[in-house]
């Protein structure tokens, strides 16, 4: 066996995640902007490493975020929250009040993003349960009446604008050993009218959680 | 009484006192603490150490939160610390708590669903909306009842908060999140 092939597979052997390693990992914001005019990401929250046998929260708040013309919202949290132990357990948190958008092409009395994933080495799984987008309103369209939710992945064109996703929904994990979610409850591409090409992006109420045993 | 009290979050002077004899904690699941308690081995029989996150929607309105507490040290030797944190987030008044420290932690089985529940105490800063930040004494509750913690229903994990001026969400099944125990080792 060559050389580089010995140091090919001891690479690969020294990335690949170790058979039986816990881990547990969380996110949640309130708001992330991005326009060619620069970058902002509001209540914050990033779970710490989690040792086995132990646990780990972390939170993020602000009373309000506004970039003119872009978004406006009241208080914003992110909560994170993670352990390892018989199980690895991991939950995260995002609240938004009073979200508008585009200067009301989108608005919300209220977001909650509430993910949670656990994994005992022979299952795991994890769920975006009690994540609602309250009174939503979609380019003149109300899309929910008081609180409640939206089917994961919904698309809406944005004449002009681009596109919003709804309650976005990203997994990851082999669903035995490892389990991960993402949920951005409002995610608005920013395109260009006449190439198509993204210039920005809006997320607003995201929380994420991943669990490995 | 105390049960129609503890299960609204509407502040007074009544539920204040009632508050602070111990009566906000529910009467489902019971927690069977003793009048004074200075932590140490007897303390903790259902867990040192609890985390969860997500969200309860008792009758006074929609309830989001996070928290990890490590009560191992306190469960252990008589005046040993809790380490930990808590966030809370009260949604029809925008009320945000966090906790400044934990100062009394126990545990005890479920009594209704077998699960473990864990009751802290300590104090939080706290703001309604724009207001200002005040200091409140917290009292938290959660059981864990098994995987998952909330269900297209609701539960089987539950978590409720009480503050010192007298409002309360009352111990409420989970509709969102989860809840972690570990046992006692």
């Amino acid at each position: 066996m060559r050389i580089s092939t010995i140091l090919l597979i001891g690479v690969t052997l020294a990335l690949a995640p170790a058979a039986g390693a816990q881990s547990v990992g969380g996110k949640a914001y309130g708001a992330f902007v991005r326009t060619p005019l620069g970058t902002q990401q509001s209540a914050v929250a990033v779970l710490p490493p989690v040792t086995a046998v132990d646990g780990a929260m972390a939170d993020g708040d602000a009373d309000g975020v506004s970039v003119p013309g872009t978004i406006t919202t009241d208080a914003l949290t992110g909560t994170t929250s993670g352990s390892i132990g018989d199980a690895a357990a991991a939950q995260s948190v995002a609240t938004v009040f009073n979200v508008n958008l585009l200067n009301g092409l989108i608005t919300a009395s209220s977001l909650t993003a509430t993910v949670s994933s656990t994994s005992n080495g022979a299952q795991a799984t994890s769920n975006a349960l009690g994540s609602t987008l309250a009174d939503l309103v979609v380019n003149g369209v109300q899309l929910t009446s008081g609180d409640a939710s939206i089917a994961p992945n919904t698309r809406v064109t944005l004449p002009g604008v681009g596109y919003v996703v709804l309650n976005e929904q990203l997994p990851t994990g082999d669903g035995v050993r490892t389990t991960g979610l993402t949920v951005n409850l409002i995610h608005v591409v920013l395109q260009n009218d006449l190439t198509g090409l993204q210039t920005g992006e809006l997320i607003i109420g995201s929380a994420t959680s991943s669990a490995a045993m | 009484m105390c049960r129609q009290i503890t299960r609204s979050f509407v502040p007074g002077l009544v539920a204040a006192v009632l508050f602070a004899w111990g009566c906000e904690r529910p009467a489902s699941p019971a927690s069977p603490k003793p009048a004074f308690w200075a932590g140490g081995p007897g303390t903790c029989p259902a867990g040192e150490r609890f985390t969860g996150g997500g969200r309860i929607d008792p009758e006074a309105g929609k309830t989001t939160f996070g928290f990890n507490v490590d009560a191992r040290d306190w469960c252990r030797t008589e005046g040993g610390q809790i380490k930990g944190q808590l966030q809370t987030v009260y949604h029809p008044t925008q009320t945000r708590v966090h906790s400044l420290t934990i100062d009394d932690f126990f545990s005890y089985q479920d009594p209704e669903r077998g699960g473990r529940c864990a009751e802290w105490t300590g104090t939080a800063r706290v703001k309604d909306g724009n207001g200002s930040w005040r200091q409140e004494r917290f009292h938290a509750t959660a059981c864990d009842n098994g995987e998952p913690g909330s269900s297209p229903g609701r539960g089987p994990d539950r978590y409720g908060i009480s503050l010192s001026d007298g409002r309360s969400t009352g111990t409420t099944d989970l509709t969102g999140g989860n809840i972690q125990a570990h046992p006692t080792h």
